[in-house]
């Protein structure tokens, strides 16, 4: 009796300890590696932490149901369990994705802003440019005044306007005296030389005599002064007079030394790329000169 | 010892019917069927059909056999395909959640990369 208990025991542990020295199946193995690295991974936490405990429950049961040696029962919950790794796997690269795609809303956002500060440095290197470019050619126009006489210059919104003194034209005549076209030499020098540049030649007279015979003088005076820098080899495209009579006074009409003062032309040197800008009038009537 | 073979088969068929009896009183898992199939439904709500279908048809698969162990009211047997039958089709889910994630971003990066080209040939 005694003997047989033995036996039994013998043959029960033998039975316990073949259970154990069984080698553990190369995929348990596997699944016990794919499962500690995702305990550890970062992402498999940070995105997928309900399914990374559902997998490490899962695979303790399977754990449990092999060393309890039952076999179709340790199939059943390796296969459960080895799923789980795979969903875990699949949710923390979603995860990962995710955020990627949230991400590149920044990066456009980034890529926008560094467009618009390299717009902005561009639009800050033209305004450079362009105040370089008007500063020379304020330079030059000074030298210019400087060269021709009777002649005042002002640095307007309308442009650079020179305006020539009613005494370099003969008194009600068109003919300019020889200051006037040693002026007008000067001007065409300095267009030749300017290629860009644009000159608006208008006329102007003070308030004596009908208004009809005060334009057409004015623009004769204006056209006087275009014929003479034509002939001086500046192109008709660069040229353009204006006609203005008694409008836009710059001084009383009622004292003479006014009128000689409206009594005028004035040039307004424009670059190629800048309009005409007719002058205005304050509410007095007088001509405004607004100075830059 | 006769006697004795007479009892031990007495005995053994009584485990065999005990054993039988155990398994058809175990209760039918409705519990097991109604969650997988509610998984399947979701995993075709992600289009796993378009971007798990291997997952998703052997979830189905799983769910047709689980529900013949059901009439053949082998329920151990229902129970263990119906749990495989879930898990296969949260994988179908989370596969397709992935991929469709992953061409959304390929479709936003590729959207960001002429983006970028065309600020480049603008500037």
């Amino acid at each position: 009796m005694k003997n047989r208990y033995l036996i039994a025991t013998m043959a029960a542990s033998s039975l316990l300890l073949g259970a154990c020295a069984t080698n553990t199946p190369d995929s348990l193995v596997q699944l016990r590696q794919d499962m500690k690295a995702l305990e550890t991974s970062e992402q498999a936490n940070r995105y997928a932490p309900v399914a990374l405990q559902e997998a490490k429950d899962q695979l303790r049961v399977a754990e449990s149901a092999w060393k309890k040696d039952k076999k179709p029962l340790y199939d059943h919950e390796y296969y459960l369990a080895e799923r789980y790794v795979k969903i875990v796997e699949q949710e923390s690269e979603r995860g990962l994705l995710e955020e990627q795609l949230s991400m590149t809303g920044e990066r456009r956002k980034a890529m926008l802003l560094s467009q618009r500060e390299q717009e902005l440095e561009k639009r800050a290197e033209e305004i450079a440019k362009a105040k370089e470019k008007a500063r020379e050619a304020e330079e030059k126009i000074s030298m210019l005044k400087n060269e021709m006489k009777n002649v005042k210059a002002e640095n307007t919104d309308r442009g650079m306007v020179l305006t020539m003194s009613d005494v370099l034209f003969a008194f009600n005549s068109t003919e300019l005296q020889p200051g006037g076209k040693m002026n007008i030499e000067k001007l065409a020098g300095f267009m030749s030389e300017n290629s860009e540049t644009k000159v608006t030649v208008e006329g102007f007279t003070d308030s004596k005599g009908s208004a009809s015979y005060n334009k057409e003088l004015s623009r004769e005076r204006a056209q006087a002064v275009v014929n003479q820098l034509t002939s001086l080899g500046i192109s008709k495209d660069r040229l353009d007079v204006k006609a203005y009579g008694e409008d836009f006074p710059v001084a009383t009409n009622d004292t003479a030394s006014g009128r000689q003062q409206n009594r005028r032309v004035q040039l307004v040197i424009n670059d190629s790329e800048d309009h005409y800008k007719e002058p205005k009038v304050d509410e007095k009537g007088m001509q405004i000169s607004s100075k830059l | 010892m006769l006697k004795q073979t007479k009892l031990t088969s007495t005995a053994l068929a009584l485990i065999v019917v005990g054993g039988v009896a155990g398994c058809s009183t175990m209760e039918p898992p409705k519990a097991e069927i109604s969650k997988a199939r509610s998984y399947i439904d979701a995993a075709e709500q992600d289009e796993a059909d378009r971007y798990a279908a291997i997952a998703l048809n052997r979830a189905k698969d799983r769910m047709s056999q689980a529900q013949e162990a059901m009439d053949k009211e082998d329920f151990e047997q229902a129970k263990f395909l119906a749990e495989k039958a879930l898990v296969d089709a949260r994988l179908a889910s989370a596969t397709a959640q992935t991929e469709k994630m992953r061409e959304a971003l390929e479709e936003v990066n590729s959207g960001l990369k002429s983006l970028n080209s065309e600020l480049e040939s603008e500037s």
